[in-house]
């Protein structure tokens, strides 16, 4: 359903969860030049507006609407950087008094986005300057998250492209050189150019919201995006070894692939990742953790979208040659189709699992809602995916496997003696 | 039902119903049935935790001591059976995905799926009817365990939320890891292990709740059945556990340096009230609504701390109300911790005159602690973790009653209780 157009509506019915959820999403092309200002609009909009101007008024309103959220987030896929806007609030059936909330939520999501915290043609200062520091202080604290500071300098590595090196986030000096005027002209960039999906889950009076959102000031845009990014494979593979302070050390292995969404070895690529490392009966899991006792933490996953298969693993320092020649057997074992007919047939059922779990979840039936949007016929009915899945032969396995080249290697070598 | 009397209870302005009982041989069992999710999430759980490191055994007369982390060992362990195979991965065969958790007072097995649900159930029970392992096993888990002691050791919050208990109860097992220290783990036995199993593991200190795509009644049988496959001698009588020991408080002040970005402060409250059994949930529940009033994001407090950059979002709330203890830790991130710590105990300690405790303010929490629990109530898992199986009296579904229930005055006498009888210190760890 489309408001005007580049403006899209959602919904999906669902009485299962006990709240309704909203989502807005903006999508942009990733950018050096506009990340930053993206990640700091939407720190302005879940902070405060005109209406509630201090984060206690703000908050003050959302408890009061009983314990609405109301939330922003940030995600890269393909090319494409989202500005993600959620609330989600109690359904009417579970209030004591009749009431209907849809209609003050929406109130409330008009005004943050129209009525934004201003001063002239900028963000309010004040406000602004104390979301930079805090921005800017999260961003320092990555050193805090040591999986997360490695998965950042394995993407470094790995990607040959800018975009796609520079993390969802920003970077400390990106956030910097923001300023109040420069973060609300992206904000109104937003508005005025970005695709815009609303995304309405659980029960809602369709007309009602439709007639409301015609209200808001949207207008018709046309929006390039970059879902698929695919870059050339390299014959010298990058390594990097950095020290910290820290009890642990990290390993990091990205391997390059030529596969893209929804073309024949896609699936295949799902069940391998699966084997390999996406579950606890996984070579990976089984070997390093439970026979070797090497990792505690050892896993593996693949971004389709940038055709990349990331595995880390955490580890005592002196065993990093081990640990890196046990996974090259892993993956080698792969290729040569050593692959048991009960392992496969149990990552499939894994993988059926984790699939109707995952349709239990909000998020879940948003995306879902988003990729068949945006895939049109590749995004698959629940039903022909599993039946792909189950489908699935060891010789498309093997092929896909086949398909993996190492690329890149991050170490993180832990440095501390014992207390 | 051969005799079991399963008791319905029905939570209906949350939508929600329990089934319950107690089975011959003491196992409490809870059963949440839900059509509309695809999920079934299973949870036993034993009253047994990294508390328990001084008690009496099971067929012994004189309490004994075992080293810290030793409920955590065991927890491990019991993912192998007699054949040393993993548990886990027998899990897996029924499409399952499971996992262990230890925490202070209890440790919890778990699994979640959507297909064969009667074996997984099954499987779960099994998991904790015996323990098999060899001393070889025991012998090679102990680098495992090290691995997952280092890698929280490197998490600050973890460190910093560690720290102030161990402030909060020095010279007991809260003042040590749950997972215990490289050095204790190596002192665990299988002997040891085989002692706490004996003595913990017996149904009568055990819970089963099941939530999710299930028939209550068919499900009760198989467990029925299933039980009366293990022969346990019926068990009189509460396991004598060592209460802790409130020693003397580490004072504030107390300080490390690790490589963090912002100074990171927790200040703890360790209460010395009597609570019943029965009002534990009760008094926690009020401990939140006084403190978030005081600390929140809507109080006064918060903003002005907030508009002068002194504080951020990561403002923690953690209240623990157990039988052995009861708590509260704020933990934040500041740039000023040393004079946060000052001003925050003296608003403590005050806070009959707070001005952020007022009517209109405990209904703007009230309607917020409302939104949060409900939201909560999405998730089996939530469901699962959240719901107590070991209180009798009110329980996580009354929270909407008990929310209407609690007046302002209710809230400042609990303070009273609680305040002026506990003691404060704090922990801070600075940037390198």
């Amino acid at each position: 359903m489309e408001i005007v157009s580049g403006v899209d509506l959602h919904f999906i019915k669902s009485k299962k969860f006990k709240t309704n959820q909203i989502k807005l999403r903006f999508s942009a092309p990733m950018s050096e030049k506009t990340v930053a200002g993206r990640v700091l609009s939407a720190s302005m909009l879940e902070t405060a507006n005109e209406i509630y101007p201090t984060t206690q008024a703000f908050q003050e309103r959302l408890a009061s609407l009983y314990g609405a959220n109301f939330s922003t987030s940030l995600f890269r896929r393909g090319e494409i950087h989202y500005v993600d806007l959620t609330i989600s609030f109690v359904r009417d059936s579970f209030l004591s008094r009749k009431n209907t909330l849809t209609g003050a939520i929406l109130e409330f999501l008009k005004d943050s986005l129209f009525h934004p915290l201003k001063e002239g043609q900028g963000f309010l200062p004040t406000v602004f300057e104390i979301e930079q520091k805090n921005i800017l202080n999260d961003l320092k604290a990555e050193i805090e998250n040591h999986f997360y500071h490695a998965h950042q300098e394995l993407n470094q590595l790995f990607y040959a492209k800018k975009e796609l090196q520079i993390s969802r986030f920003a970077t400390v000096e990106l956030i910097e050189k923001e300023t109040p005027e420069s973060s609300f002209a992206i904000f109104q960039e937003m508005l005025q150019k970005d695709k815009i999906d609303f995304f309405f889950l659980g029960d809602f009076n369709e007309i009602e919201v439709q007639e409301y959102l015609k209200t808001f000031p949207l207008h018709p845009r046309k929006a390039k995006l970059p879902l698929y990014y695919q870059q050339t494979y390299t014959n010298v593979v990058r390594e990097k070894v950095e020290r910290k302070e820290a009890q642990q050390s990290i390993l990091e292995l990205a391997y390059h692939f030529p596969i893209q969404y929804g073309e024949e070895l896609h699936l295949p690529l799902i069940v391998l990742n699966a084997l390999l490392g996406g579950f606890a009966h996984s070579k990976l899991f089984v070997t390093l953790r439970e026979k070797e006792g090497l990792a505690y933490t050892i896993t593996s996953s693949i971004d389709i979208f940038s055709g990349m298969l990331r595995i880390y693993a955490g580890i005592e320092r002196q065993h990093r040659k081990k640990a890196l020649s046990l996974i090259y057997r892993q993956l080698a074992e792969c290729k040569k189709g050593l692959v048991s007919d009960e392992a496969l047939q149990q990552t499939k059922q894994m993988i059926k699992n984790t699939f109707l779990l995952s349709l239990d979840r909000q998020p879940t039936l948003i995306e879902r809602a988003y990729l068949s949007s945006v895939l049109k016929k590749k995004f698959k009915t629940e039903e022909d995916w599993l039946q792909m899945i189950e489908n699935i032969k060891k010789e498309e396995i093997v092929k896909a496997a086949t398909q993996l080249q190492l690329q890149a290697i991050y170490f993180m070598e832990g440095k501390q003696c014992r207390e | 039902m051969q005799g079991i009397d399963l008791q319905q209870k029905s939570y209906s302005s949350v939508g929600e119903m329990v089934y319950q009982t107690i089975l011959p041989n003491g196992l409490r069992v809870f059963l949440l049935p839900k059509e509309e999710f695809n999920e079934t999430y299973g949870i036993l759980t034993t009253r047994f935790g990294a508390i328990d490191t001084q008690f009496t055994p099971y067929g012994e007369q004189n309490v004994r001591h075992f080293p810290a982390g030793i409920a955590h060992f065991l927890e491990h362990k019991l993912f192998e059976n007699e054949y040393g195979e993993d548990f886990m991965q027998h899990f897996v065969r029924f499409g399952a995905e499971s996992n262990a958790f230890t925490g202070y007072t209890k440790t919890s097995y778990l699994f979640s799926t959507t297909m064969n649900v009667s074996q997984n159930v099954a499987l779960l029970q099994e998991l904790v009817s015996h323990a098999s392992f060899t001393e070889e096993s025991v012998q090679r888990e102990k680098s495992i365990i090290q691995q997952e002691i280092d890698m929280y050791q490197d998490d600050p919050d973890f460190r910093l939320f560690s720290q102030i208990l161990a402030n909060l109860y020095p010279q007991t097992p809260l003042a040590e890891d749950i997972a215990g220290t490289r050095q204790s783990i190596l002192e665990v036995s299988k002997e040891a292990l085989e002692i706490n199993f004996e003595t913990f593991y017996h149904p009568s200190n055990m819970s089963l709740l099941l939530v999710g795509q299930f028939d209550a009644e068919e499900i009760l049988s198989e467990i029925i059945q299933k039980q009366g496959q293990y022969t346990v001698k019926k068990r009189e009588g509460r396991i004598e556990r060592f209460p802790l020991t409130n020693h003397q408080i580490v004072e504030t002040g107390q300080h490390i340096r690790m490589e963090v970005a912002h100074s990171k402060l927790a200040i703890g409250l360790r209460g010395r009230d009597n609570i019943t059994p029965s009002e534990m949930y009760r008094y926690k529940i009020m401990l939140k609504l006084l403190f978030s009033m005081m600390f929140g994001w809507t109080s006064k407090r918060f903003q002005r701390l907030y508009e002068t950059g002194k504080i951020d979002h990561s403002l923690t709330l953690e209240v623990e109300v157990e039988e052995a203890f009861h708590f509260v830790v704020l933990t934040m991130d500041t740039s000023e911790p040393v004079s946060l710590s000052h001003q925050f105990r003296s608003a403590i300690r005050r806070f009959e005159k707070d001005p952020d405790i007022t009517e209109e303010h405990l209904d703007i929490i009230k309607s917020e602690l409302f939104g949060d629990f409900l939201h909560g109530l999405n998730s089996l898992e939530y469901i699962a973790t959240h719901y107590e199986t070991f209180i009798e009296g009110e329980n996580f579904f009354d929270l909407p009653k008990i929310l209407q229930d609690i007046t302002i005055v209710d809230l400042l006498e609990v303070g009273h209780q609680f305040i002026h009888h506990c003691e404060m210190t704090d922990f801070t760890i600075f940037p390198k």
